[in-house]
């Protein structure tokens, strides 16, 4: 079935992928859309995708969002392909990005940075650590431990140090 | 549920410190300083150099040798040590930091970096040590009547895509003057684009301190103390853009043949505009006093007016009533010469008073129709006024009347400011002026809203008068004729006159 997949054809004319979540989910992308990823960029080039690309570290919720936004960016990525997909329009294209960051849980943005960087794929590695340093803009460590959910590991003394080593960003 | 919970609170913690690194290289160097605080794992991203190096900008000047010694222990310690206190570049004319929030390069041109105008004629400017900055020596003013100031650096030394302002540091020496008014031109231009803008590098205060503050706020740019105890005055902004190679030019001048003394300039700083939330070195200002007065008037009604140049209000125990002739609506010799308008808001009813810039015979003369009075009273005139503080020649005694239809009610002896100076140089006091303080020389009396009055005298109005009541404030025949400046007339306010108890 993987074989027949890979056999399969777009109607551009571009050739189709399979990508296979850990948990054994199956996504069929054309290899405009998969090649935003460095990493399967290079197995293409390797010739190596023929019988589908495993992706043991990728949960398969994560890797829907993935290829929810490659398909999204394929047309900037690859201007010479489909050219029907290219037609989302850059405001169109921000408007998905926001929703899409803007609406994860914390657990489910880190996995996504993850996969964006195991993955290699830039442009969403860029907006996914964005969002975590929007998150901690202007925030308190107070503030920071809550939103990330840490636990504060110095000892008092420790951490008073390391204010008094940075006490101009503490003043208002 | 428990592994579920365990694996929420850990999530961040699943990063690795490289992406961790790659999240604080989007923040501020405040943040990344305060994220070290967060918890182990945040303090080894955020204190590394790979964080601080996204913030240190790519192409620093070469500093003077030994500015950076003993090296900075990391990348972090780099950009504290930069962002702390000015390092000097290499001839240590300039100076050279960086701003907190964003890490913008910021400079300081010496007085020494700069062309001044006769600066090396030892009558006009000297040059005295400076003890209190990275340069060794300041350029200070003795006497000069062509002020001009012009300092340069090259637009590939800034921080691109930024906003940035420049200011000249300085400090007025005592006994200076003339560097109030007239107020100087400042310019600024980058890449063919000039802005040229009034600035004063004396804030104008007024003589007497009263319980208001009153205060002369025109729309000029005024000075600020800066944190490190000297002035400085906004010059200009500009923004440097990207692939922007000529040079920034900044200049300060007056140049209209008034003679000043006593700018002390330690040099023209090139800073970064201050974003909203930004903290920033060398700037902590205080904030200017521009609360502005108004009248304590303003509790009653007051109307203006058609022509906009007279106010009216009735008086609250005679119910008679009252009036206010501003300045615009008085006679003026001289006027355009010896009298400038300035545009205030807030502080009087009227949008415009005049300033007394320099004269030597004063004229102020006023009138209004005996028919817009109220009958039978006895009124009282008053000129309403304040005394900027480096005025002089005021401790004049002036002739003050009043006439009622062409027929003279009151003449009687005035003064402005008995405590007035005889000019602006203490050097050239040979001797005071004694005002009479006996009462022979009528005074100026303090108002509840912050202004001084002087009564120009009385008259009896009844129901038949017809024609103008004439007020003037003239040079005594036997005055001195002194050379005065630095009176500021609201105007003249006519009121019924308090019976004595």
């Amino acid at each position: 079935m993987a074989a027949a997949a890979a056999e399969a054809t777009t109607d551009g004319g571009g050739k189709m992928i399979i990508l296979i979540s850990a948990d054994g989910k199956r996504f069929e992308v054309t290899e405009a859309v998969a090649s935003q990823s460095q990493l399967i960029s290079n197995m293409i080039e390797d010739d190596c995708t023929e019988n589908g690309v495993r992706l043991p570290n990728v949960d398969g919720d994560i890797l829907t969002m993935v290829v929810d936004y490659c398909n999204m960016h394929a047309g900037d990525a690859a201007a010479a392909g489909d050219t029907m997909k290219a037609s989302s329009t850059e405001e169109e294209l921000k408007k998905f990005d926001a929703e899409l960051v803007q609406a994860l849980e914390n657990p489910v943005l880190f996995k996504l940075i993850l996969a964006a960087n195991f993955l290699n794929i830039k442009s969403l590695l860029d907006m996914t650590c964005q969002r975590v340093a929007d998150m901690m803009s202007g925030k308190t460590p107070e503030q920071m431990r809550e939103t990330f959910s840490i636990e504060n590991d110095f000892t008092p003394e420790e951490e008073a140090a390391i204010r008094q080593e940075n006490a101009w960003a503490f003043d208002d | 549920m428990e592994e579920e919970a365990a694996a929420a609170t850990c999530e961040i913690a699943r990063l690795p410190e490289e992406l961790l690194v790659a999240a604080l290289s989007l923040t501020s160097p405040r943040d990344a300083c305060r994220a070290a605080a967060v918890c182990r794992d945040f303090r080894a991203a955020a204190d590394s150099d790979a964080v601080w190096s996204r913030f240190l900008p790519r192409d620093l000047p070469r500093l003077a040798d030994g500015e950076l010694s003993p090296p900075p222990p990391s990348t972090k310690g780099l950009f504290l040590r930069l962002s702390a206190a000015p390092l000097l570049l290499p001839h240590e004319l300039t100076s050279m930091w960086l701003e907190r929030e964003k890490g913008g390069k910021c400079y300081m041109l010496s007085a020494r970096a700069l062309q001044i105008t006769w600066g090396d004629t030892p009558r006009y400017w000297r040059w005295i040590p400076l003890t209190d900055s990275r340069f060794k020596e300041g350029a200070e003013l003795l006497s000069v009547c062509w002020l001009e100031i012009h300092g340069k650096i090259l637009s590939k030394m800034l921080s691109r895509n930024t906003n940035y302002a420049a200011y000249l540091v300085y400090r007025i020496a005592d006994r200076s003057y003339g560097l109030d008014f007239p107020f100087q031109e400042a310019s600024v231009s980058i890449g063919g684009s000039t802005t040229t803008r009034q600035v004063g590098s004396v804030e104008r205060r007024l003589k007497r301190r009263c319980s208001h503050a009153l205060v002369l706020a025109e729309d000029i740019e005024h000075p600020q103390k800066r944190s490190d105890g000297w002035m400085e005055l906004k010059l200009g902004e500009l923004y440097n853009e990207e692939g922007d190679d000529g040079e920034v030019c900044i200049s300060f001048r007056e140049t209209e043949g008034h003679w000043k003394r006593g700018l002390v300039v330690q040099g023209i700083e090139i800073r970064p505009k201050k974003t909203l939330t930004s903290n920033c070195l060398a700037c902590s200002h205080e904030k200017p006093s521009y609360s502005l007065l108004t009248t304590s008037r303003s509790s009653k009604e007051e109307i203006f007016l058609t022509d906009g140049l007279t106010s009216m209000w009735l008086d609250m125990e005679t119910g008679f009533k009252c009036y206010m002739l501003s300045a615009r609506a008085l006679q003026l010799a001289n006027s355009t010469d010896t009298w400038r308008l300035i545009s205030l808001t807030g502080a009087s009813r009227f949008s415009e008073v005049i300033e007394l810039t320099a004269c030597y015979e004063l004229v102020i003369c006023g009138k209004i129709p005996c028919k817009m009075l109220s009958g039978n009273t006895n009124y009282a005139a008053y000129i309403v006024f304040v005394v900027v503080e480096d005025s002089f020649g005021l401790a004049t005694i002036l002739d003050a009347s009043v006439s009622v239809g062409g027929s003279l009610c009151t003449t009687r002896q005035v003064c402005f400011d008995s405590t007035s100076s005889l000019s602006a140089d203490e050097h050239f006091v040979e001797d005071n002026i004694e005002v009479p303080q006996d009462g022979s020389v009528i005074l100026p009396q303090e108002r509840d809203d912050g202004w001084m009055e002087l009564e120009v005298g009385e008259f009896f109005h009844n129901e038949e008068c017809n024609g103008d009541v004439c007020f003037s404030v003239l040079e005594a025949e036997d005055g001195r004729w002194l050379s005065k400046r630095g009176l500021v007339v609201q105007g003249i306010e006519i009121r019924p006159k308090k019976s004595s108890c």
